[in-house]
């Protein structure tokens, strides 16, 4: 087993006054590719929430150690300062900061270094190239006015101008035809080279992970994680759904 | 002698409680000829016309047919009282015209500085005549930023050298390009008032700039005639001062004749801003949008009227007016006053308004990629800036805003 990334403890979060996630353990290891399926309302993208440290998911028991730190207290920058990436399921619309100067602005909070514009602008390039992503996007604001896979072919272009240690993808590959699902994936696969890149994986479909190699299928139904195993598992929920997980 | 001036008059008066039906601005005081520099293309005219020439002074009329007579009967946003107030000082008014057909790219820069203990006035005239095309950007600062520009190398005013005073220290010293608001001490009282005819086809482009110190106050009015098929585009940044006053009146009495208006501010501490902008549309098929954005912060105050006036003969007209005010401390007073008012059935006239807090869901997105609270706020109130400076097509001018910004 790899070295340890992610340690999430008998985490137990609450929404409100609704509690959504109880006692969940989840280890994730360094460079390895884990997915987390489960029904619609399982509570999947809460974990991601809470994981990021979204102050409207509240943490009621447990702990989430990152690299061996407890992320409990840190705040949503630190805690993407300290490598952890949440790709949205619904990316927000920011006018007046162009996709370009949003992606520099962060790099340069994240590493407290000004980085020259001409070396940025070419990797910026580079990786847009990977997502077949129109170079105008660049000056255009952040996902204004962006088509649904336009926004998250963005997403993946911050994940992987950003180089996080672990990305959390939100439901990435939902709403988007296949082509577009073709690209992300590529863009993810771009991500994975760098062998260091941690992987969690949430989505109720299958089709990002046809190219992906899947270390670890966690399934989470009613906040609770029901069932683990290899990439296997998530073959045998796409021919059977998750029925047998919800019956026990 | 000090005057007490009423301006920015809502056209249809709503209840007094509100403090909304206009400005009053007490002690005004006796105005001087303002300190004025300009930067003209060759192919644009410009003309200074005496203030016996042109000023009333409850005697005299600018002859009809005249160029200042032309420009003087245009109303401004401000109303009766501003043009009082230039009536009553010696100011000179200054014209910049361009010729019919011509087009020209590069602007009238007009740089305005105001000194301290000096109380001006400027009184400016746009003509554009006949598919002309004209832009002209002025940039209103205190005494103090002119390090920035060089403008400024012995102090005209007293003769002394720069660095002799508290305030000039700043002067010969490495600073950053652009001195922020509140780098500069100076206080005082300014005024000015632009007219702008815009002949059949013409096309003017208006950009202000205002960047003064934080005591002063500030009465900005513009006045436009808009002919057929013309445009008046219009930018405006109000990235510091005291108390400011800005009115804007536009005349679309002319087939298809079309107002774009921007204006974006940043206010702090306990800066006040109040706006009073009006669209007449009389001609058929005329176009006016007046988009408003802007950051409140500290104690600060903002006020603006948005008027679009439907009468009689303006079939097929359209007017738009759209709001954005991002509140960033809970101290700080936002009103917001759309009329539309319509005589004619075949229009169309939409307001729509976006005011509040920095959204939880936004600030949870953008701290997600490694930004801190503090400049997530910075970042977005630049934002606002940008996206109105984004219609500045001229470079100097963007990078002037930006460097201010910082």
């Amino acid at each position: 087993m790899s070295e340890k990334l992610l340690q999430v403890k008998n985490l137990s979060v609450r929404v409100e006054e609704k509690e959504i996630l109880h006692g969940i353990d989840l280890e994730i290891g360094k460079g390895e590719t884990h997915v987390l399926m489960g029904p619609n309302g399982a509570g999947k993208s809460t974990l991601g929430y809470a994981l990021m440290g979204n102050p409207g998911y509240q943490v009621t028991e447990g702990q989430i150690l990152f690299d061996g730190n407890n992320l409990n207290e840190v705040s949503v920058s630190d805690r993407a300062k300290a490598g952890l990436f949440l790709s949205f399921q619904n990316p927000l619309e920011v006018p007046g900061i162009t996709l370009s100067n949003f992606i520099r602005s962060a790099l340069e909070q994240r590493t407290g270094e000004r980085i020259r514009l001409w070396d940025f602008r070419k990797e910026l390039e580079a990786k847009m190239e990977i997502l077949q992503m129109d170079k105008s996007y660049a000056k255009r604001d952040l996902n204004v006015g962006f088509s649904g896979g336009e926004k998250k072919k963005a997403e993946i272009l911050q994940l992987l101008m950003m180089k996080p240690q672990l990305a959390i993808l939100d439901e990435t590959d939902s709403g988007l035809d296949v082509d577009a699902v073709r690209t992300v994936s590529r863009g993810v696969e771009e991500y994975q080279k760098d062998k260091d890149g941690s992987l969690l994986i949430i989505t109720h479909s299958t089709r990002i992970l046809e190219s992906l190699h899947v270390d670890v299928t966690h399934v989470l139904v009613n906040g609770r994680i029901v069932a683990e195993g290899d990439g296997s598992l998530v073959n045998e929920i796409n021919e059977n759904g998750f029925e047998r997980f919800e019956q026990g | 002698m000090e005057m007490d001036m009423t301006i920015n008059r809502l056209p249809a008066p709503t209840w007094n409680w509100l403090h909304v039906n206009e400005a009053t601005v007490k002690g005004v005081p006796a105005l001087q000829a303002g300190r004025m520099e300009d930067e003209t293309p060759e192919t644009i005219e410009k003309q200074v016309i005496s203030r016996d020439v042109w000023n009333c002074d409850n005697k005299k009329q600018p002859d009809a047919g005249t160029l200042s007579a032309e420009l003087l009967q245009i109303p401004g946003g401000m109303g009766a009282d501003m043009d009082q107030l230039m009536a009553k000082n010696p100011t000179d008014l200054h014209t910049w015209t361009i010729a019919a057909g011509v087009k020209e790219s590069a602007p009238v820069r007009l740089h305005f500085t105001y000194e301290p203990d000096a109380p001006a006035q400027d009184l400016i005239g746009i003509c554009a005549e006949e598919d002309s095309e004209i832009t002209v950007i002025m940039d209103f600062r205190g005494a103090d930023m002119d390090s920035a520009h060089g403008k400024l190398t012995d102090d005209e005013t007293n003769g002394s050298k720069p660095g002799n005073t508290a305030a000039d220290d700043r002067v010969g010293c490495e600073q950053s390009e652009y001195p922020t608001v509140s780098d500069s001490k100076l206080s005082g009282f300014a005024a000015i008032q632009t007219k702008i005819s815009a002949k059949k086809g013409a096309k003017v482009h208006l950009v202000q700039i205002q960047r003064l110190p934080e005591n002063f106050t500030f009465l900005n009015d513009v006045g436009t005639d808009c002919g057929e098929d013309a445009l008046i585009d219009t930018v405006q940044v109000v990235l510091g001062g005291g108390d400011t006053y800005m009115g804007m009146r536009t005349d679309l009495g002319a087939k298809a004749s079309s107002l774009e208006s921007k204006v974006g501010y940043l206010l702090d501490k306990k800066e006040k801003l109040d706006l009073n902008y009006l669209a007449y549309h009389t001609g058929a098929k005329t176009t006016s949008r007046m988009d408003v954005s802007g950051v409140l912060r500290g104690e600060s105050q903002k006020l603006f009227r948005g008027t679009i006036d439907f009468r009689n003969g303006s079939v097929g007209a359209k007017g738009d007016e759209k709001e954005d005010v991002l509140l960033f401390s809970d101290n700080v007073i936002n009103r917001t006053v759309p009329l539309i008012l319509c005589e004619e059935e075949d229009v169309e006239g939409n307001h729509g308004a976006t005011i509040g807090k920095l959204d939880e869901a936004l600030l949870f997105y953008l701290s997600s990629r490694g930004i801190a609270e503090e400049e997530i706020y910075e970042m977005m109130a630049r934002a606002r800036i940008d996206a109105i400076c984004s219609g500045i097509v001229d470079e100097k001018t963007q990078e002037l805003v930006q460097g201010y910004l910082g």
